[in-house]
């Protein structure tokens, strides 16, 4: 492990930053190394020393100045626009009952699918078809049936009419 | 692992149990079937090789024109319902009924009375129904899945003064 990992891994384990076992191979780890111990205790004076200092600033608090300066110049504001021309967004439109209709229908939709397992069922029976060069009808593939008509002869091809073919 | 201590061995322990735990459950979830192509030497491994299928196959004639009035055979009526929509035939007969338990993979080979052989394999078997692969002899071939009552049907191949039709039901 390089020095890098290891003061990764320690400043880690100083802030809480490692899951469970993070934490137990890092007190493993500083068990056995001395020079991860070090750099431990180094990170926590650190600490220390940040804690005891109050935060205070040199800088001058201007807030005062700047507020009474914003009270005094009341013009500089822009006009109140008048309601009717207040730019907001116009949400008429937005009908609480439609609202909720397409939130339950959104919700059937997530059900159903959850319900079929996210296949909805092929209506056809038909996977995969191979005449071989043939002329070939597919002349229903649903939910009742699927009829398939392989013609033998070029005459019953030509012999459909609308359709319905023609024995 | 035995030399652990503390709550971080026990996470470990636990983590290790539930993998030992869920790895037997995640090899038996079923995969979704590659359907396509399982004609063409992809056979689907899904099902189990002891499955039996039931199968119906119903060879049926039907004729239009010639000798005899219309008429439609009383154990055809059903099919009658179905390929009336959509075929122009004056007269309808069952040629023959086959049914047989078919085990998954296994071909069941039919000589058909126009002296071809029509052949059919039940690849998988799920909800949906049966994937059964189907050969007309030097005619087509292909895949459908299909659920219990709803028939596949071939025709074209001519037989006596009509055609002969085959109707494929899978009854499981």
């Amino acid at each position: 492990v390089s020095r890098a990992q290891r003061d990764d891994w320690i400043t880690r384990y100083h802030d809480g930053e490692l899951g469970r076992l993070g934490r137990w191979r890092a007190r493993r780890r500083l068990a056995r190394d001395a020079a991860a111990r070090a750099e431990k205790q180094r990170l926590e004076a650190l600490g220390g020393w940040l804690r005891q200092h109050d935060g205070t600033s040199a800088t001058p608090d201007l807030w005062p100045g700047i507020r009474a300066a914003l009270d005094a110049a009341p013009a500089a504001r822009p006009a109140a626009v008048p309601s009717a021309w207040r730019p907001r967004p116009d949400l008429r439109w937005l009908d609480l009952r439609w609202v909720g209709g397409g939130l339950a229908a959104a919700a059937a939709v997530a059900l159903a699918i959850v319900w079929t397992g996210g296949n909805a069922p092929e209506k056809g029976a038909i996977r995969w078809l191979d005449a071989r060069g043939r002329p070939l009808m597919v002349l229903q593939d649903d939910a009742d049936a699927t009829i398939i008509w392989v013609p033998e002869a070029p005459s019953d091809a030509g012999s459909a009419e609308g359709r319905r073919v023609a024995v | 692992v035995w030399r652990c201590r503390g709550r971080g061995a026990s996470a470990l322990v636990a983590a290790l149990v539930l993998a030992l735990l869920a790895a037997p459950a995640a090899l038996a979830a079923p995969k979704p079937p590659k359907e396509k192509g399982a004609k063409a030497g992809k056979t689907e491994k899904t099902g189990k090789a002891g499955t039996r299928v039931g199968l119906d196959v119903t060879l049926v004639q039907v004729s239009s024109g010639g000798a005899g009035g219309p008429g439609v055979d009383p154990r055809a009526q059903r099919f009658d319902a179905i390929l009336g929509k959509q075929l122009r035939y004056d007269r309808m007969r069952v040629v023959k009924k086959l049914h047989r338990d078919v085990r998954i993979n296994e071909i069941w080979r039919i000589s058909l009375p126009t002296g071809r052989r029509f052949q059919v394999r039940p690849l998988n078997l799920n909800s949906s129904g049966v994937l059964l692969a189907v050969d007309m002899d030097e005619s087509a071939q292909g895949d459908f899945r299909v659920p219990r009552g709803r028939p596949v049907v071939f025709g074209g191949s001519p037989y006596e003064d009509g055609s002969l039709v085959i109707i494929v039901e899978p009854d499981y």
